[in-house]
């Protein structure tokens, strides 16, 4: 007899990539332009290739007709890296197709961006000093249950005020830093008139000359640094609140039914690294990681659980709207896992999408309900990341000490009894169990046959005939370049001599570069981004909103995600009394999905 | 929190694309073969990888730096 039906690769997910932007000038002796530069001029000759919009956010950014999404995810005004998001996506192979697409969209206007040196983007997640940043993987999913989706909302209600409080202080920083440029200006300008000496002063004061134009506005160090202790200790309150709450309350299920895949997916989908020790590791990532929940910065925490978004939505996308915060109350959030590795082979992107896809579609439809317990998942999860010989054992809590591969095949089976239940269940979702099993298999029996469909196992054959005499500098070179998203980049080499293995199709890539998925928020947004940009409508777009300006009046168009509108009207019919007391409506997704 | 003269770029206009949905193409289960083995002889693009590598690899590695919080 079949279980009830599952929902089965059917939400919304998405990915968020951060490039490192390396610049390479022509003339050797003049100066590396700032990153926020390199950002604009990206940003420009992406709108030579396709209709965009400017975002309406706090961060800058720019939204594409392919419904996807430019930022520039900064550090201060002129320093940061240069993010993509994908468009909302439904299954595995789109979210694939649309993250191929946005790589090569993205990597070719950088090149094409600039004429004064060679501009590339690379597609990883450390740096050469071990700094972290990367991908970020984003699943709808029913954010609690019963009791707990009780104590979700009650604990939102509460802590209201907090926002509150915060907004009003963000107000009285804002009035507080008018205040100051006013005064400050006025004190240049007569010491300018008066001594002469305005210049120096602009400078301390202001970070720049007062008449200096061109060049972007940065605050002076010792502001920045100010602004920043203020704005933090002002969001102190509500942060730890935040933190509490969704630590105790959000997603309870989800993680600890993930973790344990997580803890050991590095095997299959690890993008391989060689560290400041000459070490190689597995995955690029999971070694940053230094906490299981945290917000992803607030207080330089790299979280295999990011509930930054949470806190993001105190915010406001577009300004002091408190939309963002009452669609906290609704059923259906984003899960956001902050470990994962910026593939470059396609099999280890899929497997790492599709296989955290199919767990959570099985434990959200009541499967795995006692999945295995990590002893201290943070140390073992930096344990299996570092050992290449794939014999690293994890400690359970009922005294089991699987490998990573056994872990992995364990979920395998899972996932199989889960799917044996759900005749209706899509064939993509068998493929990639399949695709997993073989896998598997394959890391189990001859790692090497994955030489061009798992990056870990690619990395380490290019670091292997370097030889053991290689210096450091040389196989770190092999680490980085081989994520550089140009002609010249080790993986790009590969793949041009058709040596490694390629899930889509080449016109599957290229129109995803141009059109947004269908059936999806990205959908509309995509739409009215190619029918407005540069007309006489000035528009701008969020990930819940388009805004069309007209005449004095502003357009505001909802994204809604219409698959679930027509599930949920469906699911009323037949019974519509019944419905009418159901809380359907709940699981009705219209909010933000991405930040 | 800071002034920044962003420039905004011109809509690019379509010129006769194909904006239908996308195609649908074989399976995920079907995927190319990789030819590369661990046994197979060196291929010309990894001997070129290799001579690649070697060049000013100091310098190539100290220009990929991002700002130090970028990330989080």
């Amino acid at each position: 007899m079949n279980a009830p039906r599952a929902e089965i690769f059917d939400r919304l997910i998405g990915l968020e990539t951060e490039y490192a932007p390396r610049f390479s000038p022509l003339d050797p002796t003049t100066e590396t332009p700032l990153s926020y530069s390199l950002y604009e001029s990206l940003a420009v000759e992406l709108g030579r290739r396709l209709p965009t919009a400017p975002a309406r956010h706090f961060k800058e950014g720019r939204f594409l007709a392919t419904g996807g999404a430019l930022w520039f995810e900064s550090v201060d005004a002129v320093n940061g890296l240069m993010e993509g998001a994908t468009p909302e996506c439904r299954s595995p192979r789109q979210l694939l197709t649309w993250q191929r697409g946005q790589d090569r969209l993205l990597s070719e206007a950088a090149i094409a961006s600039r004429h004064d040196g060679r501009f590339t983007l690379i597609k990883n997640d450390r740096d050469s000093r071990g700094a972290v940043y990367g991908a970020q993987e984003n699943y709808e999913a029913v954010v609690a249950r019963g009791v707990w989706l009780f104590l979700w909302r009650a604990g939102l209600v509460a802590i209201f005020p907090l926002v509150l409080l915060y907004r009003v202080s963000l107000l009285l920083l804002y009035l507080a830093m008018s205040g100051y440029f006013l005064a400050a200006g006025l004190l240049c300008v007569t010491a300018s008139v008066l001594l002469r000496r305005g210049d120096a002063l602009s400078q301390v004061l202001l970070g720049r000359h007062m008449l200096d134009e061109g060049e972007p506005w940065v605050f002076p160090r010792w502001l920045s640094v100010v602004i920043s202790i203020v704005e933090r200790a002002n969001l102190a309150p509500l942060a730890v609140s935040m933190y509490v709450l969704a630590r105790l309350t959000a997603f309870r299920q989800l993680r600890r039914g993930l973790l344990p895949l997580l803890v050991s997916r590095a095997v299959v989908c690890g993008a391989g690294m060689v560290d400041e020790q000459d070490r190689f590791h597995l995955a690029d990532k999971a070694s940053g990681i230094n906490c299981l929940v945290g917000f992803g910065g607030f207080l330089r925490d790299h979280p295999l659980f990011s509930f930054g978004h949470f806190l993001k939505a105190m915010f406001g996308e577009g300004g002091f709207t408190l939309r963002g915060y009452f669609e906290l109350f609704r059923r259906r959030q984003r899960l956001q896992i902050a470990l994962g590795d910026s593939n470059m082979c396609q099999r280890a992107e899929y497997l790492r999408i599709a296989t955290t896809l199919l767990v959570i579609d099985a434990i959200e439809a009541g499967h795995l309900r006692r999945p295995p317990r990590v002893v201290r998942a943070l140390r073992t999860l930096h344990r299996v990341a570092s050992d290449a010989s794939l014999n690293c054992e994890i400690r359970l809590s009922d005294g089991g000490r699987p490998t990573a591969l056994e872990v992995q095949r364990y979920y395998l089976n899972a996932c199989r009894r889960f799917l044996q239940t759900q005749p209706q269940a899509p064939d993509e979702a068998w493929e990639t169990l399949h695709l997993w099993e073989d896998t598997l298999d394959q890391l189990e029996e001859a790692p090497q046959t994955l030489l061009g469909a798992v990056d870990w196992v690619t990395k380490l054959f290019l670091l292997g005939e370097a030889g053991v005499d290689a210096a450091w500098e040389q196989r770190k070179k092999i680490d980085l370049r081989y994520h550089e998203l140009s002609p010249e980049g080790y993986h790009r080499r590969l793949a041009d001599a058709g040596q490694v293995e390629l899930l889509l199709d080449e016109e599957e890539i290229e129109r995803a570069t141009r059109i947004p998925p269908s059936d999806s928020p990205a959908s509309t947004r995509g739409r009215y981004i190619r029918e407005f940009a540069g007309g006489l409508a000035p528009i701008r777009a969020s990930w819940s909103t388009i805004y069309l300006r007209r005449g004095r009046a502003t357009q505001r168009i909802r994204l809604t995600d219409a698959r679930r509108d027509r599930q949920a009207r469906s699911a009323q019919l037949p019974e519509r009394r019944e419905a009418e007391q159901d809380d359907a409506p709940d699981d009705h997704f219209d909010g933000p999905f991405f930040w | 929190m800071t002034t920044k003269g962003a420039t905004q770029p011109t809509a690019a206009q379509p010129r006769g694309l194909d904006l239908s949905t996308e195609s649908t193409s074989r399976s995920i289960a079907e995927p190319s073969t990789a030819p590369l083995t661990g046994t197979a002889p060196l291929t010309g693009a990894v001997e070129a990888i290799l001579a690649d590598s070697r060049q000013q690899a100091a310098r190539y590695v100290g220009e990929v730096v991002v700002p130090r919080e970028a990330g989080e």
